[in-house]
């Protein structure tokens, strides 16, 4: 997966955005919760994140 | 009943949370336990009986976004796995990694019965913390903050479970140990490596004849350990390094009398194996947290890990192998349960911890020990004093848009605080946790309670209110004006920072018991003093404190 961040980032501000539009229209509904876990899935992978630590940011 | 256990984070915080998931096993004997754990770290788990384990498989839900940029196809993998899991319609679900990941993959599998703690959402998406030791650890457990609770029993706590002794064993047989000493010179992150060269001093100090020293670690670790067993040149050095798998390595560490290494995956094992442990640990680790648990276990720190010289190390593990008295700086492990014992060792963060505990535990808090501190608290009390007025006039239709904006400040200069006097950051991590904590509802219930927090807050910071009778009062705040006027005057007021904010309190202070100074207002007074200061006009200032301030006070 390393050799994709490329990919990673266009498909993390594609995600952004649609989740962004679902949870203005819809609220935070099941399509929003698998976008917004998607979403953490790949800053993951593109921060290396600490898993621990990440959690600053989030609210 | 079926419990769900998350622990989405690495090999290291795996074998941390076998004592929580062994208690859930212990204190619910006909539930079924299940583990959800990445699927690169799925190896930590070999060898915990009785859990069922599920494998978060990330590189099979992203491969399709790093192959054709299809989020699409993601998507359906993601929902496909979640779909799976949510199916076993879990009754409890604990969540002992804390990322933003792990919160929403809580979310997506609890249901309307599941009973919930650690990270998960609340309806409106955002993040929820429902248990309060999650909470802690969001608040006080990141590295270069104060907590000294360990890991384990945060953990436990997050489990709802009360660990026991028992807890920690991988084995319920503890055999015979051999000669042999087991050294891991790899380290989890670069910055806790210890240098190859200090090693080799060490161990060629503290290897005896007729002992076994195995190195062990990772296959990218087989360079630095043959340099280092190439250095020692002893034959009784085995490296072994990159050719055992963790359950291998765990059988062994349970023969082995004393394991050496930094913070890392090694160590917990060990913990779990009952073999003491002497860790080498600097300020890239907390050790409180995240140190070995094992009896008879020391560690040993500095500030920065090259500071620790060989000599400690190989004089430590003597003392230990021999079972003799700490031999130098250290803190030792009496049990797993048993907190740190410091051994002529000092940390200079010992108000803010004391801080932490009475915040958590209740005991007293700890006595003010600094100018620094005294100011710190007293802006706090003031700022929860002006929320709380603020708060009062929210739902005003006029007032309230004139306090939304101050309680926006108020937000701001709480956050400033910390950084003035990073003493006190317990206190404002454990404030901005809890109102965080505060989930989405009606207007007057996030009012109430938002009032409620800022109450607590100014009762806590209250305890260090200093306040003498006005009279002296005013005294000092004469003194303390005199003092910074000939700074402000050359605008150098940060030169006086302490004794000018300290003037500040005493000013708001005085006004609380009258609302006269002199002849003039004690709310105009303050009210042009602001006003100068905002504009930075510092000669405005000096003047309003020389030919006004000072003889109203006189």
């Amino acid at each position: 997966m390393n050799e994709s961040p490329d990919k990673l980032k266009a498909a993390l501000e594609r995600l952004e955005t649609s989740a962004q539009k679902i949870i203005q229209t819809r609220g935070y509904s099941k399509d929003a919760k698998s976008l917004k876990l998607l979403e953490e899935m790949i800053k993951e992978q593109l921060t290396n994140a600490n898993t621990r630590s990440a959690a600053r940011s989030i609210r | 009943m079926r419990i769900l256990v998350l622990q989405l984070a690495r090999f290291g915080d795996i074998y941390q949370s076998w004592p929580a998931i062994k208690a859930l096993r212990r204190l619910n004997p006909e539930a079924e336990v299940h583990v959800l754990v990445r699927h690169r770290f799925r190896e930590a788990l070999v060898g915990l009986e009785g859990v069922r384990v599920h494998t978060w498989a990330t590189a099979e839900i992203l491969e399709p976004i790093c192959r054709d940029g299809d989020e699409r196809s993601a998507l359906e993998c993601l929902d496909k796995k979640l779909a799976d899991l949510r199916d076993l319609n879990f009754d409890k679900i604990v969540n002992l990694s804390f990322s933003p990941m792990s919160s929403y993959v809580t979310d997506a599998l609890a249901q309307e019965h599941s009973q919930v703690s650690g990270y998960t959402r609340f309806a409106d998406g955002y993040l929820n913390i429902p248990d309060d030791a999650s909470a802690y650890f969001y608040a006080q457990g990141e590295i270069g903050k104060h907590n000294r609770f360990h890991i384990t029993q945060i953990f436990g706590l997050v489990a709802g479970c009360d660990l026991a002794p028992c807890d920690f064993r991988a084995f319920e047989d503890i055999k015979p140990r051999a000669s042999r000493v087991i050294v891991h010179l790899g380290a989890s992150q670069d910055i806790r490596l210890y240098p190859a060269e200090l090693w080799v001093e060490a161990i060629k100090a503290a290897i005896g004849e007729d002992e076994e020293w195995w190195l062990i670690g990772s296959g990218d670790e087989r360079g630095l350990a043959d340099t280092v067993q190439a250095q020692v040149a002893r034959p009784n050095l085995k490296n072994l390094v990159g050719e055992m798998k963790l359950p291998e390595l765990m059988r062994a560490m349970a023969d082995a009398k004393l394991f050496i290494g930094c913070d890392s995956a090694p160590a917990q094992i060990a913990s779990l194996t009952q073999t003491p442990v002497l860790q080498i640990s600097s300020q890239t680790a907390n050790f409180w947290c995240t140190g070995p648990t094992s009896a008879g276990s020391r560690v040993i720190y500095a500030t920065e890990l090259a500071n620790i010289r060989p000599a400690q190390i190989s004089l430590e593990a003597r003392a230990m192998m021999n079972g003799e008295a700490p031999a130098g700086p250290c803190a030792e492990r009496k049990g797993a349960l048993a907190p740190y014992e410091l051994h002529h060792l000092e940390f200079d963060d010992d108000f803010s911890w004391r801080l932490v505990e009475a915040i958590y535990t209740q005991t007293d808090y700890p006595e003010a020990e600094c100018e620094a501190d005294w100011l710190a608290f007293q802006r706090l009390f003031e700022l929860a004093e002006l929320a709380l007025q603020q708060l009062a006039v929210f739902a005003h239709p006029e007032k309230g848009r004139t306090s939304a904006l101050i309680l926006q400040g108020i937000d701001e200069m709480l956050k400033e605080i910390p950084k003035l006097n990073p003493r006190i950051e317990p206190l404002v991590e454990w404030f901005e946790t809890e109102r965080l904590r505060i989930p989405p509802g009606q207007a007057e219930d996030t009012l109430a309670r938002t009032q409620k927090l800022f109450g607590d807050l100014q009762t806590v910071s209250s305890l260090y209110r200093r306040f003498e009778e006005p009279a002296k009062e005013g005294a000092r705040a004469i003194d303390l004006a005199r003092r910074c006027l000939p700074a402000i005057r050359e605008f150098r007021i940060a030169s006086v920072q302490d004794d000018f904010q300290s003037l500040l309190s005493a000013l708001h202070e005085l006004s609380r018991h009258s609302t006269k100074v002199g002849e003039n207002e004690w709310s105009k007074m303050l009210g042009g003093l602001n006003e100068a200061l905002g504009r930075r006009d510092m000669i405005e200032v000096a003047d309003q404190l020389e030919y006004i301030l000072i003889p109203a006070l006189s």
